[in-house]
């Protein structure tokens, strides 16, 4: 299995096969832009992620490298978030600053699906909660004027309506 | 000794409570660090949000002021307005109501407060325009749940029976025994139009921008609806024109027991179906299919892409009163009480419906279910199984003949002899309200988004409007 080498934004190298490296869109574009190939010695730099994320993406990508290509979105029905799997729901079993730079790093590297059940996961957080247990959950601060508050509020009364 | 186990026992509790505390973060989620919409990109928070339901968002917006931001996209409310099916009422200005309208005289019991965008300081932003079409359409749809409508004058149209209505957006059009066609501004509420002809009118039927009218004496008026202006009379039927649809082509359906169907374009007849031995009772159509009813007891089943008789469908005891199609399935509903339900493609009669103990007036389909009214004052639901049609009856509210049925999205809408028109959640077959401001008998309704329009038969013609838009 041909492989290439990335490194961490704190100098940690990893090799990785090329098949499970390129299910990122940036690093497979690297790849057949720059013209690197296996033969070539040198680490892809990826500056934007540390070798703790790095290191978990990586295992997410073995995991999911004979995945078949996601099914197009029905653009007439509301989202699924209740389609995680369950290693992936295992996965995700985190504190939630790694799953924000999770995040991150699946946007900067362009990994759909990774992006896609991390932005799930956290949709899931908020679902079903109310304003309060919002709040609590990530930590807002609640900076509405009392004036702003009632107004906000006036806006989504329909909730309560039955 | 004593002490030295008291911190043992301290530290092991310290030790526990720790651990507990640890995993009920965990559980939680709860964070530590900063509030993500802060640190990450806007079109991740946006990719976030879309997998939120609308209170979801709703919930959100009222946690903080960038939230509220994010939450108060026009992208994710457009997206909530399209899976509902509401992107008509933000696309099309004339199917929302007037802003400051002039209500109707008197409204019903349950009073409502009118929706209203809220007032804004400038220190938030604005609503969205998607979301204020989102709340609108939300309202309406309580206001349908909830049996919040009300009811215009009723109009006295015609100096005789009104015979005939259809409605277009904010435009309604009826048609008498005076011979006379109105038609109706429906957020004026005044008759902007009157066309005088010279036979009573039996049908009419909006099509692009004209109005097309069936005559008693057989012609055919084509009516210019902004001018008035009759533009060509089309000729050919010996025979009132009871019904008009549009598929293809325009298809009359005259009590001279023919089906004609005519090219609007060149205006001329393209064919004639005389199949049936008596008078016509009613048509409908699916895509390239065509199917009539008719007192002689039979069905047909036409082929309008090269215009012929595919099937005579045989096995009524009686009259054929009212059909319905689909893709796949002809309904048809008899004076016998029966339903027959027949394949569109090959003309075999899959099942029988039995059940009403009197005529069946009227016939409705969607996907799930087919729904008949009869005489015995009852609607039966058949839930369309492969094998299996169960059947619910709605029943309890209607005194009289039940003749006339609408089934749309959620509802269903019966109406008939007695003074009461039935909206029904067809799902839970629940009767959500029932509308009494009837005149003893009705004959006709259009039902749309907003509105229920009925007429009745007795003389002199009047309408009756309800909008449920408050």
């Amino acid at each position: 299995m041909p492989s290439i080498k990335l490194s961490s934004s704190d100098g940690e190298v990893f090799s990785v096969e090329v098949e499970i490296a390129k299910q990122s869109n940036t690093i497979k574009t690297m790849l057949e832009d720059l013209g690197m190939d296996e033969e070539d010695d040198e680490a892809v730099p990826l500056p934007n992620v540390n070798a703790a994320i790095l290191k978990r993406v990586i295992q997410w990508c073995t995991y999911h490298k004979d995945d078949p290509p996601p099914p197009e979105d029905d653009e007439n029905k509301e989202k699924r978030t209740d389609d995680i799997s369950s290693w992936d729901a295992d996965f995700l079993k985190v504190d939630q600053g790694t799953l924000f730079e999770l995040i991150l790093a699946a946007n900067y590297l362009d990994i759909k699906g990774l992006l896609d059940v991390t932005c799930k996961t956290v949709a899931n957080m908020i679902k079903g909660k109310s304003p309060e247990e919002i709040r609590k959950t990530f930590n807002i601060k609640n900076d509405f004027t009392q004036a702003e508050e009632d107004q906000v509020r006036r806006e989504n009364e329909w909730c309560e309506e039955k | 000794m004593e002490s030295v186990f008291n911190n043992l026992i301290e530290d092991c509790f310290l030790r526990d409570h720790i651990e507990e505390e640890i995993y009920l973060l965990s559980e939680n989620m709860q964070s530590t660090c900063d509030d993500f919409v802060n640190i990450l990109p806007s079109i991740i928070n946006h990719e976030i949000f879309s997998f939120l339901s609308a209170k979801d968002l709703s919930n959100c917006s009222l946690t903080a002021k960038s939230w509220r931001e994010i939450a108060n996209s026009n992208a994710l409310w457009r997206y909530h307005c399209k899976i509902r099916g509401w992107l008509k009422f933000g696309e099309q200005q004339e199917l929302l109501p007037v802003e400051n309208d002039v209500e109707g005289s008197n409204s019903n019991k349950i009073s409502h407060p009118k929706f209203q965008v809220p007032f804004y300081s400038d220190t938030i932003s604005k609503i969205c325009y998607w979301k204020i079409i989102f709340l609108k359409v939300h309202h309406l749809n309580e206001n349908w749940k909830n049996g919040r409508y009300t009811p215009y004058p009723i109009y006295t149209a015609h100096s005789d029976k009104v015979l005939c209505i259809d409605c277009k957006d904010n435009l309604l059009a009826s048609g008498g025994l005076d011979r006379i066609i109105k038609l109706w501004n429906l957020r004026s509420k005044q008759c902007e139009t009157t066309i005088h002809t010279n036979s009573e009118i039996y049908s009419l039927l909006f099509h692009n921008n004209q109005l097309i009218a069936g005559c008693d004496n057989g012609n055919i008026l084509l009516i210019c609806y902004k001018t008035g202006k009759i533009l060509s009379t089309l000729m050919g039927h010996r025979g009132s024109v009871i019904k008009l649809i549009y598929a293809v082509y325009l298809i009359t359906a005259c009590l001279d027991h023919s089906i004609r169907l005519w090219d609007l374009e060149g205006k001329k007849c393209i064919h004639c179906f005389s199949n049936h031995q008596d008078d016509i009772t009613d048509i409908a159509k699916f895509g390239f299919n065509l199917v009539s009813s008719s007192f002689d007891g039979s069905l047909c089943i036409y082929d309008l892409k090269n215009p012929k008789l595919n099937h005579q469908l045989i096995g009524h005891k009686d009259i054929v009163s009212c059909i319905c199609c689909d893709n796949e399935l002809v309904v048809s509903g008899g004076s016998d009480g029966e339903l027959f339900v027949w394949s569109i493609s090959t003309g075999n009669l899959f099942r029988k419906l039995i059940g009403h103990f009197g005529d069946i007036h009227a016939v409705t389909m969607n996907d799930e279910l087919i729904a008949s009214a009869s005489e015995d004052t009852t609607i039966r639901l058949w839930y369309i199984d492969e094998h299996f049609y169960s059947c619910k009856i709605l029943k309890g509210h209607h005194l009289g003949i039940v003749s006339i049925l609408n089934l749309s999205n959620n509802i269903l809408i019966s109406a008939g002899h007695g003074k009461k028109i039935v909206v029904w959640e067809w799902r839970t077959e629940r009767c959500l309200h029932v509308v009494h401001r009837q005149p003893i008998q009705l004959h006709c309704m259009c039902v749309s988004d907003t509105r229920i329009i009925t007429a009745s038969p007795s003389s002199p013609g009047s309408l009756a409007i309800i909008d449920y838009w408050k």
